[in-house]
C-alpha cells in the first residue's frame, strides 16, 4: 500500500494505491474545502496546501478504507513546481515516513503525467510517446522501457498550451478557466477565419505559443471592440485550431523521428475534444486517461513511484524540492 | 556598444525592433544586477516580459530553458552567476486570489535576483523593487523598453 502526495501547483492532492499500482483513492484539495469551510468556500483557501493537505490525506485514506498503519511507503512530488508549495508536500511525506518508519520515494511531476498513461484502462506497454499539455507544461516524452527510463524529446520554449488557452480566453473576454470556455465559444466559429501562427520557425518537436498569443491580441485590437465581440466565435475557433495544429504537427513529427506510433495524451489540455480529435484524425494511435488523471492528481504520482526505488533513509530526510525541469540533465 | 561597457545611466529608454533585440537588451541589463535585487516588469499581455526575462537569465549565465512561470507562479534558475527567481503573479487575480504569502518567501532571499511580472498583484505588501522595467507595444514587433533604477 502506497500513499502519494502532490503539491506542485494549485491543488493539494493525495492518493492511495496498491503495490501493483491499482488506485484505491485519489483526492484533490477542492473536494475537502467544503468539509473544512462548511459550504461557503473562501477564495483564500484555494492554494493553502498547509491547511488542506492533512485533511486531503485523511480523506484519501478513508476513501481507500486504509489505516495509516497499513501503509508500506510514501511517495511525493519533488518538482518541478512552486518550491514553497512542493516543500509542504515533502515535509508532510517525510513526517509520515519517519513517524510510520516506512520508506519514501521521490517522484518527478512530469514522470507522474507520463505514468498517468497506465491509468487509462487499456493495455499499454513501452515503447510509447506521451504528450503532456497542461497550464504549466507542454512536452513530448519518449518512454522506451518499462520503469523510469523516459526522456523528453520536445518541450515548449515559452508558454504552455494550457496557458495559451487561458490567456487567449482572457484576451477574448471569456473568463477563467480558459480551455473549456474557448472550446465552447469555438463550436460556433470558423477555424479558418483567421490565420494565426503555428510556430513554423521553431524547429524539431519543440513548441512555442507566445507569438500566437500576441497575434490574437493584435487581431482583437485591429478589429476594434465591437467587431471583435461580433466575431468572437471565429477568433476562438481559429485560435484553438492554431494550438491544436501545433500539437498535432509536433506529435506527428515525433512519431516520424522516433518510429514510435502509440501516443498517450495527458495534462489538462487532454480534456479538449478538438485536440483529441485533431490527433486522432492525423492517424495517431491515441491513448487518453480519464480527465481526473490528466489534470494534477496524486494517483499518477503513486503510479510513477511504483517504478522507482526507495530512497535511502538519509537521502529521504535530506530531500529537497526543485523548481524547473532540466532537459539537459535527463 | 553593450550597456555594461560604460557607466549605465538610468533611466534607460530604448526601442527594440524584434524579440531577439529585446532578449539581447535583457542580457545586457543583467550585468547591472546584484544578489538581492528585485526587478519588477510591467507591460501588457504579449508585450515581451518573458522574452526580456530570458535575456536577463542568459546574461546571468543561466543555460536552462526559460519558460513562462504563469502557472507555477515562480521558477528558479540555480546554475547561473547568481541564482534567479522568475515570478509571474498574473494568476493571483480572479479565481486564484488565495495564494499563501509564505509560499513565495523563499523567492526573495538575499543572494537571489528576483524578477517579478505583474507585481501589482503581489500578495506580500510592498515589494520594494530596485529596478522597474516597463515594456509597451509600438506595433508589430517593435517595443519601447524603459528601465528605472529605484534604489
Amino acid at each position: 500500500m502506497i500513499l502519494a502526495i502532490e503539491t506542485s501547483c494549485d491543488d493539494s492532492c493525495a492518493a492511495v494505491l496498491t503495490g501493483t499500482g491499482e488506485v484505491l483513492s485519489s483526492v484533490v484539495g477542492s473536494q475537502v474545502i467544503h468539509d473544512l469551510y462548511g459550504g461557503v468556500v473562501p477564495e483564500i483557501a484555494a492554494r493553502h496546501h498547509l491547511e488542506l493537505l492533512l485533511p486531503v490525506v485523511e480523506r484519501a485514506l478513508s476513501d481507500a478504507n486504509v489505516e495509516l498503519e497499513d501503509l508500506e511507503r510514501v511517495a511525493v512530488t519533488q518538482g518541478p513546481g512552486l518550491v514553497g508549495a512542493l516543500l509542504v508536500g515533502i515535509a508532510t511525506a517525510k513526517g509520515l515516513a519517519v513517524g510510520l518508519d516506512i520508506p519514501l520515494r521521490a517522484v518527478d511531476h512530469l514522470h507522474g503525467h507520463v505514468a498517468a498513461s497506465y491509468l487509462a484502462g487499456v493495455e499499454l506497454e513501452p515503447p510509447f510517446l506521451c504528450l503532456v499539455a497542461s497550464g504549466g507544461h507542454t512536452l513530448i516524452a519518449n518512454i522506451q522501457e518499462p520503469g523510469s527510463d523516459w526522456s523528453i524529446v520536445g518541450t515548449t520554449i515559452d508558454d504552455a498550451a494550457g496557458e495559451a488557452f487561458d490567456k487567449g480566453a482572457r484576451i477574448l473576454g471569456l473568463g477563467y478557466p480558459g480551455g473549456p470556455l474557448v472550446e465552447k465559444e469555438a463550436e460556433a466559429g470558423d477555424p479558418a477565419a483567421f490565420d494565426f501562427p503555428r510556430a513554423a520557425g521553431v524547429p524539431g518537436v519543440d513548441f512555442s505559443f507566445a507569438g500566437l498569443k500576441t497575434s490574437l491580441l493584435y487581431a482583437v485590437r485591429d478589429l476594434g471592440e465591437a467587431e471583435a465581440e461580433a466575431r468572437r466565435a471565429d477568433l476562438a475557433a481559429s485560435y484553438q485550431a492554431a494550438i491544436v495544429d501545433q500539437l498535432v504537427e509536433r506529435v506527428s513529427r515525433a512519431v516520424e523521428t522516433t518510429g514510435v506510433s502509440v501516443v498517450a495524451f495527458g495534462g489538462g489540455v487532454a480534456a479538449n475534444s478538438a485536440a483529441r480529435m485533431g490527433l486522432t484524425e492525423a492517424g495517431i494511435n491515441l491513448v487518453v486517461p480519464p480527465t481526473k488523471y490528466c489534470t494534477d492528481n496524486a494517483a499518477m504520482i503513486g503510479r510513477a513511484a511504483i517504478e522507482l526505488p526507495d530512497l535511502p533513509r538519509e537521502a529521504a530526510l535530506a530531500l529537497d524540492a526543485y523548481s524547473t525541469a532540466d532537459r539537459s540533465a535527463r | 556598444m553593450p550597456l555594461y561597457a560604460r557607466a549605465v545611466e538610468f533611466p534607460i529608454d530604448i526601442q527594440t525592433r524584434s524579440a531577439q533585440e529585446t532578449e539581447a537588451l535583457g542580457s545586457e541589463l543583467a550585468q547591472c544586477f546584484a544578489g538581492g535585487n528585485r526587478v519588477v516588469l510591467e507591460g501588457d499581455l504579449g508585450s515581451g516580459k518573458t522574452v526580456l526575462v530570458r535575456g536577463i537569465c542568459r546574461g546571468l549565465g543561466v543555460t536552462a530553458e526559460v519558460t513562462s512561470p504563469t502557472f507555477t507562479l515562480a521558477q528558479r534558475y540555480e546554475n547561473g552567476r547568481l541564482p534567479v527567481s522568475h515570478l509571474d503573479l498574473y494568476r493571483l487575480e480572479a479565481g486564484m486570489a488565495g495564494e499563501d504569502p509564505g509560499v513565495l518567501e523563499g523567492e526573495f532571499s538575499a543572494e537571489r535576483v528576483t524578477l517579478i511580472e505583474w507585481p501589482e498583484r503581489a500578495p506580500i505588501g510592498s515589494l520594494q523593487p530596485d529596478y522597474r522595467v516597463s515594456i509597451s507595444h509600438l506595433g508589430g514587433d517593435n517595443r519601447r523598453v524603459v528601465v528605472e533604477c529605484l534604489s
